[in-house]
């Protein structure tokens, strides 16, 4: 494990280096990232000008589970970016060879190879956003709510992570599957609001198929009161655990069948 | 050191159909084309040796050296490096060997130099001791100190070379594999990287597996070479027996008045000679006669010549080591 | 240099055209990763107009309201391109200096280029999504399409194109001058998503917001046509709305000519 960590950290340090020769790209690039961020708000605060409450949710309760949203999404982000890449390119150019000829694990190395600082941006305006509604809304935070609440942001990372490493780990057979990553991907936009405005369908294919929905929204309703600590942290933790022991089992069948590039 | 069973690999690629639809079929269609890249290999190699791995475009060069360094999984048959299932105990193996792709980087492209061999050394666990031994010898033997603090990006091809067997060495790998080293490199430089090679393998005793298409590479660094085509093995032995074999062969360049007539078929049947040992053809109007000296006399074909025609100028060649080769690929020679 | 005729541009949009065509695959799932954000939306507005306890909301009903977010994304298939990037880009790499030795002008190379992604969107995803809004209003709501109305649309989107694309061009001139044409590309496309109207109607919007982009051209982009279309802008507004949209063209498009000018002059007398 330490060994893990000073290799992690001695990589990202050589790829931030690289970064920094980019550095005025990489802070408008943040702060178009802000913006970004600024106009979901502006969105549901126009929203709310108009109505009370969202199906029972309050705006402060919405912006909640908004800003949770980010936290998970922006530390997946930090860490696995090269999956995008991996199901993008590496793969079919045969750049893959180099991460299975160094005495490391692939996927550790695939990730320490790389790290997206644009989710910083993520972070900052997730923790803004949470502690803003934690503030207006006076709930009860102990310590349980705050273990709880770490464990669950945790959890919803490897979700992520694990939806990305199964879709990208495809490219081990498509060579390219960067598209249907995306589609994926995309889903979670449907769990940064309170999905009891969806319909049963969505609802279920993101609470069991491609579970975003304990990435934001369930926990978020934890901490919120409207669940149960057992549904919003441990079943949170326990579709962690199934989705990353599966994406983990399809990478590993993916490295057999990798073909390398034809010369 | 490393044990080659009998393997085979196999490519598979799903077949393409034109049309939205057809490329939507593709998706879930299950039809495969196969092509045997790799067939039936067998070879091993031991310590310390230097070994030429050669043979045309697609042979399959790339791929057996792939499953070797445990990138591909062969479709069946077994590789052993140093005791080692390459493809099955990866990060094992990768303590043990050193890999450079002529054609491909392994140096982190928008560093300097040096930093590459920080983030190695990390990589490797290479202790401070080792890692400073090392370096010393690699920084001379390569001739790194000029360009440590340039980046990647901006080195020439042959500085980019050796900085990339420096990284294949710094944790004293017992196989290194070197895929077209010298691929794109001056006639100097090359030199100079055949010398290094030379000098990592007699102070490290490292086993070198080497593909190229430059023959000179061989003959430099090579005893022994395994040449194959289509996938399959064609020739396993020492150069020094090609050379012996084949080194008594000549090469005839006549110009005559006509080219056409001399045909090589009497003398054969007259000597008792086979395709290899006599054969003639006419290039650009001139005659080319290739011929083996322990088994006709250079006079008597000449004679022969003069018989038919009338001679104009002639040059006498060695039969390069390339063209042997070359002969061995087509499957011109026979070497049972 | 002689004028060479429409007929020698055509080519670049067949290219565009064709070279989408051969991703198609991948291109509908991106599309459809892109209309997942549409649908929350969608149940956001169900949502909300289920809450507010009105039948209107700024002058929307909720059939408007799902019309427009619709309409929205038809609008920016005519509107959305990468004409910035591209042209950035041959700034950066100095390719720019070879289209000063051809018989054509540079602006309609990337027009044309431009053009055959847009149609390629308008036919492949546009078109699509519109015949099922009208469908939609008519089968389920019984509101009959308005044909005037949709062609105000097509035409106020034209306009749109010719806006945007004006002003990505200026965009991606501006890179001989500054280096971070990446950076600000992404900020530039969050910015236009939201003031062009395509997140939420610009009615929504504070009336501060509102008076300071009346004199922007991101109105023009998505919201005007999209009004057009729900008969939102009729008569007069209509036409109001329309000349507002030619005067962005006009503006846009001058300074896009001057630019290129200077540009060049940069480029003849610096070497680029």
């Amino acid at each position: 494990m330490k060994r893990f960590i000073r290799l992690y950290t001695k990589l990202s340090a050589q790829y931030l280096k690289t970064l920094l020769e980019y550095r005025t790209d990489f802070i408008i690039g943040l702060i178009a990232f802000f913006f970004i961020q600024g106009f979901g708000i502006a969105f549901l605060f126009m929203v709310f000008q108009n109505i009370p409450n969202l199906n029972g949710w309050s705006f402060y309760e919405v912006l909640f589970i908004y800003g949770f949203a980010n936290l998970p999404r922006a530390l997946d982000h930090l860490v696995t970016d090269n999956l995008w890449i991996l199901a993008g390119r590496i793969i079919v150019r045969g750049e893959f060879d180099k991460y299975l000829l160094r005495p490391m694990n692939p996927l550790f190395y695939l990730f320490a190879d790389r790290f997206q600082p644009d989710a910083f941006g993520e972070l900052i305006v997730g923790i803004l956003l949470v502690v803003t509604a934690l503030t207006k809304l006076s709930l009860h935070i102990g310590l349980i709510e705050i273990v709880g609440f770490i464990i669950a942001v945790l959890a919803g990372a490897v979700i992520y992570t694990s939806i990305k490493l199964i879709f990208a780990s495809l490219a081990f057979w498509m060579k390219r599957s960067q598209s249907i990553l995306f589609v994926a991907y995309q889903m979670a936009n449907f769990t940064k609001y309170p999905m009891t405005i969806y319909n049963k369908v969505i609802n279920i294919f993101l609470t069991f198929i491609i579970p975003f929905a304990f990435t934001a929204f369930i926990p978020a309703s934890w901490l919120l009161g409207r669940e149960s600590f057992a549904y919003g942290v441990l079943a949170t933790c326990g579709v962690a655990a199934v989705f990353f022991a599966g994406g983990y089992a399809l990478w590993n069948a993916g490295l057999k069948s990798y073909e390398s590039a034809g010369n | 050191m490393i044990e080659v069973r009998d393997i085979i690999k196999d490519f598979s690629s799903v077949k393409r159909q034109p049309g939205l639809m057809g490329s939507i079929k593709t998706l879930f269609s299950r039809e495969y084309t196969h092509k045997r890249a790799v067939d039936h290999m067998s070879f091993s190699v031991d310590r310390g040796e230097v070994v030429g791995y050669i043979g045309p475009n697609g042979a399959g060069k790339s791929t057996t050296i792939k499953m070797m360094t445990g990138i591909l999984v062969p479709t069946s048959g077994n590789i052993q490096v140093d005791g080692i299932t390459p493809y099955e105990q990866r990060q094992k193996n990768a303590m043990n060997i050193g890999v450079v792709f002529g054609q491909r980087t392994q140096l982190w492209w928008d560093l300097p130099v040096r930093e590459t061999f920080s983030i190695l050394k990390e990589i490797y666990n290479v202790n401070d001791a080792d890692y400073k031994k090392r370096m010393s010898f690699l920084g001379e033997v390569l001739e790194l100190e000029p360009f440590l603090a340039t980046p990647v990006r901006s080195l020439s091809l042959g500085q980019r070379m050796r900085a990339d067997l420096a990284a294949a060495m710094i944790h004293n790998p017992k196989v290194l594999y070197l895929d077209e080293p010298t691929i794109g490199l001056d006639v100097v430089v090359k030199e100079n990287v055949r010398q290094a090679i030379k000098q990592l393998n007699a102070e490290f005793n490292t086993t070198v597996i080497l593909t190229t298409h430059d023959l000179s590479d061989i003959e430099e660094l090579c005893k022994r070479i395994i040449i194959i085509d289509n996938g399959r093995k064609v020739y396993d032995g020492t150069l020094a027996e090609i050379k012996s074999r084949f080194g008594t062969m000549r090469r005839l360049e006549l110009k005559v008045k006509n080219p056409y007539a001399f045909k090589a078929e009497p003398l054969r049947a007259k000597y008792g000679l086979s395709g290899d040992e006599l054969s003639c053809e006419v290039v650009d109007g001139q005659l080319n006669i290739e011929l083996d000296r322990n088994r006709i006399g250079i006079q008597e074909v000449i004679n022969e010549v003069l018989a038919k025609t009338e001679l104009v100028d002639m040059s006498l060649f060695e039969t390069k080591i390339e063209e042997i080769i070359k002969k061995i690929y087509r499957n011109e020679v026979n070497m049972e | 240099m002689r004028e060479a005729s429409l007929k020698s541009y055509l080519p670049f949009a067949k290219g565009t055209f064709q070279s989408l065509l051969s991703y198609r695959l991948n291109f509908f799932l991106y599309v459809i990763g892109e209309l997942t954000t549409v649908f929350a939306t969608y149940y956001i507005w169900l949502a909300v107009y289920k809450n507010s306890g009105s039948q209107t909301l700024h002058g929307f009903s909720l059939q408007d309201m799902f019309t427009y977010i619709f309409m929205c994304q038809v609008a920016l298939n005519f509107v959305s391109n990468d004409a910035s990037y591209e042209v950035a880009n041959e700034v950066r790499e100095g390719s720019i200096a070879m289209n000063l030795i051809r018989p054509i002008r540079y602006r309609m190379v990337i027009l044309f280029r431009i053009l055959g992604e847009v149609i390629y969107n308008v036919c492949f995803v546009g078109t699509p999504i519109l015949l099922i809004v009208c469908g939609v209003r008519y089968f389920s709501h019984g509101i009959a399409p308005d044909l005037l109305g949709i062609a105000g649309f097509f035409l106020s989107a034209v306009m749109g194109f010719l806006i945007y694309f004006y002003f990505n061009f200026i965009f991606g001139l501006s890179a001989f001058y500054i280096s971070n044409v990446w950076g600000m590309n992404m900020l530039k496309g969050a910015i236009i998503n939201f003031l062009s109207g395509s997140m939420i109607p610009i009615q929504f919007f504070p009336g501060w917001a509102q008076d300071i982009l009346a004199f922007m051209p991101f109105n023009s982009l998505i919201y005007t046509p999209v009004m057009i279309f729900l008969g939102k802008y009729q008569g007069m507004e209509a036409v109001k709305a329309l000349l507002i949209q030619v005067f962005w063209v006009l503006l846009l498009g001058i300074s896009g000519v001057l630019l290129w000018q200077k540009a060049i002059k940069k480029l003849t007398i610096q070497g680029g």
